[in-house]
């Protein structure tokens, strides 16, 4: 080959194969499935801010649960779910905090009644009084903003009855929801035990991975309303929806808290004690992460190596 | 089609439903209070319906596209595949009845065919972005510069290790999330909000072109 046209160092970093790229890529990435790293960690401001905003409620608080399930994203915001139902069953009975949740998918339906079942299985007080402490409302469609604005105005709009189909509680499927006691209590708290609105609630607890969500669900449940419904909220949502979420963040903001993704569920599951997959995932995020600095370095070593160092060869 | 029902009409529904709802805001009594609930039924009512409009135009469209394989073995591949979710939804659906989507079949599919099958999808665009990340994402100019710094060090804050144990990188990340990048969104916000205002007015006046158009 003429020297000319053999391929600088800098070329070769440049101009890496792709396949090499996303092999590297899924080696790292495989490594902590196999062998868990236990790479340590400390727990970020968001994450503990979502964890106090639940357990430091007052007694006798109401929380809407959005039961945030989407299957495509499960193994990065699966375990956000699952450390955040943990914390809630944990909260003592004597705090008579009251549960009202929901999922907004199909899928998520099903996956909850698994969860609800196996891993997620209530404590026993909690199964005992089903329909007078908490309530799981089954699939509400809660995804575009029209709905969410009647959601937010009467629950009952958009959920007439009590559709979820836990062996648990079956025995109110088919109730119209102001005839369950939790729903009764919970809606009395704003005047009218026959309409259950954004006002009822201390704290919102919700997902998404659509990185404009955090927009719609402040206009639907923060700004909207007369007087505004002002209904503090924690999101669990992914990494790269955190610049949108960041804007609502705050103490005295819409968002009080948040879950990043996966990592952000090991800081959750390391609150509430209760380890489950985030620790893992965590150790994929921070190898995936590694990989992408790495990958990031190398191009812009080879595009200034090759902007310098040649030129100077040629000089 | 007359014009009227094709255009003024609809017109009229969303101008009254409209009026309604705003004045509602300004004169909270019970009867528009109720009539704003109702309607959120009835926009429950079109979303459920609409999910199954667009299941049927799915399933034509797909079958339409199938009829177009140019080979015999591409059509008997990706049939199978058609055939085989066919199948499997009048299953759910005839076998199931009501309760389709908690039937053993269902769970069966949806553990084992549609969770694996989106989460590789949702594998395979981190793998792309990762890729483009290493050929795009160079400092050819000011601009990208400032992209590529900005975009590193909110990758690095959002890394736990890096997070946790280099000094500063989390407060770094925040500020480029809480600094330029809220300057860029709250603008932007802004004249989405001004723009849907009068949007919103002109679909209630039936000036709105897009509006007309989809009605």
């Amino acid at each position: 080959m003429d020297e000319k046209t053999q391929k600088s160092i800098w070329d070769k970093m440049g101009s890496i194969d792709y396949r090499i790229i996303y092999a590297t890529f899924i080696v790292m990435l495989s490594i902590p499935i196999f062998y868990p790293l236990g790479i340590p960690m400390k727990i970020s401001t968001p994450v503990q801010t979502y964890y106090d905003a639940i357990v430091d409620l007052p007694p006798d608080s109401a929380i809407l649960v959005h039961s945030f399930v989407d299957l495509s994203v499960w193994a990065d915001t699966g375990p956000i779910l699952v450390a955040t139902w943990n914390t809630l069953w944990d909260i003592a009975e004597e705090k008579n905090i009251k549960i009202i949740a929901y999922v907004s998918i199909p899928d998520g339906a099903i996956k909850m009644d698994d969860l609800i079942q196996g891993e997620l299985k209530p404590p026993q007080w909690r199964i005992d009084s089903y329909g007078e402490t908490w309530v799981d409302l089954g699939y509400i469609p809660v995804v575009n903003e029209p709905v969410q604005a009647s959601f937010a105005a009467d629950i009952a709009s958009v959920c007439p009855t009590d559709i979820h189909i836990y062996e648990i509680g079956s025995e109110w499927v088919g109730t119209p929801i102001y005839e369950i006691p939790v729903v009764q209590e919970v809606a009395a708290r704003g005047g009218d035990p026959n309409k259950l609105d954004a006002y009822d609630f201390d704290l919102y607890i919700w997902g998404s991975w659509g990185c404009t969500s955090p927009d719609q669900w402040v206009r639907q449940f923060w700004t909207t309303g007369n007087p505004a419904y002002e209904l503090k909220m924690v999101m669990m949502t992914i990494g790269n929806c955190v610049p949108n979420v960041m804007p609502y963040y705050g103490p005295d903001k819409p968002i009080v808290g948040f879950i990043p993704g996966s990592a952000g569920a090991a800081g959750l599951e390391l609150l509430c004690g209760h380890m489950g997959e985030g620790i893992v995932m965590a150790d994929i995020g921070d190898l995936a992460g590694i990989a992408t600095v790495a990958v990031l370095l190398l191009g812009n070593l080879s595009y200034f190596g090759k902007k310098f160092f040649e030129k100077e060869e040629e000089g | 089609m007359s014009t009227f029902i094709r255009k003024d009409l609809p017109t009229l529904l969303i101008a009254i439903v409209g009026f309604a709802i705003v004045a509602e805001w300004f004169f909270p009594i019970k009867a528009l209070s109720d009539f704003k609930s109702y309607l959120g039924l009835v926009v429950t009512i079109i979303y459920r319906v609409s999910i199954g409009i667009g299941t049927v135009y799915a399933t034509t469209s797909e079958y339409a596209v199938w009829r177009r394989n140019p080979t015999k073995q591409q059509t008997i591949i990706s049939g199978s595949m058609f055939a085989m979710i066919i199948i499997m939804a009048l299953v759910c659906v005839f076998y199931g009845g009501l309760d389709a989507g908690y039937n053993a079949q269902y769970r069966w599919f949806q553990y084992n065919i549609y969770q694996p099958q989106s989460q590789a999808m949702y594998a395979v665009m981190f793998l792309f972005q990762c890729g483009s990340l290493y050929r795009v994402c160079r400092a050819r100019s000011m601009e990208s510069t400032i992209m590529l710094v900005a975009g590193g060090i909110f990758i690095l804050s959002c890394i736990p290790l890096f997070a946790s144990y280099v000094p500063g990188i989390s407060e770094l990340g925040t500020f480029v999330t809480q600094g330029p990048s809220l300057g860029g969104t709250r603008p932007a916000n802004m004249a989405a909000a001004i723009g849907a205002i009068i949007v919103g007015l002109r679909s209630l006046l039936g000036k709105e072109q897009s509006t007309m158009e989809t009605t």
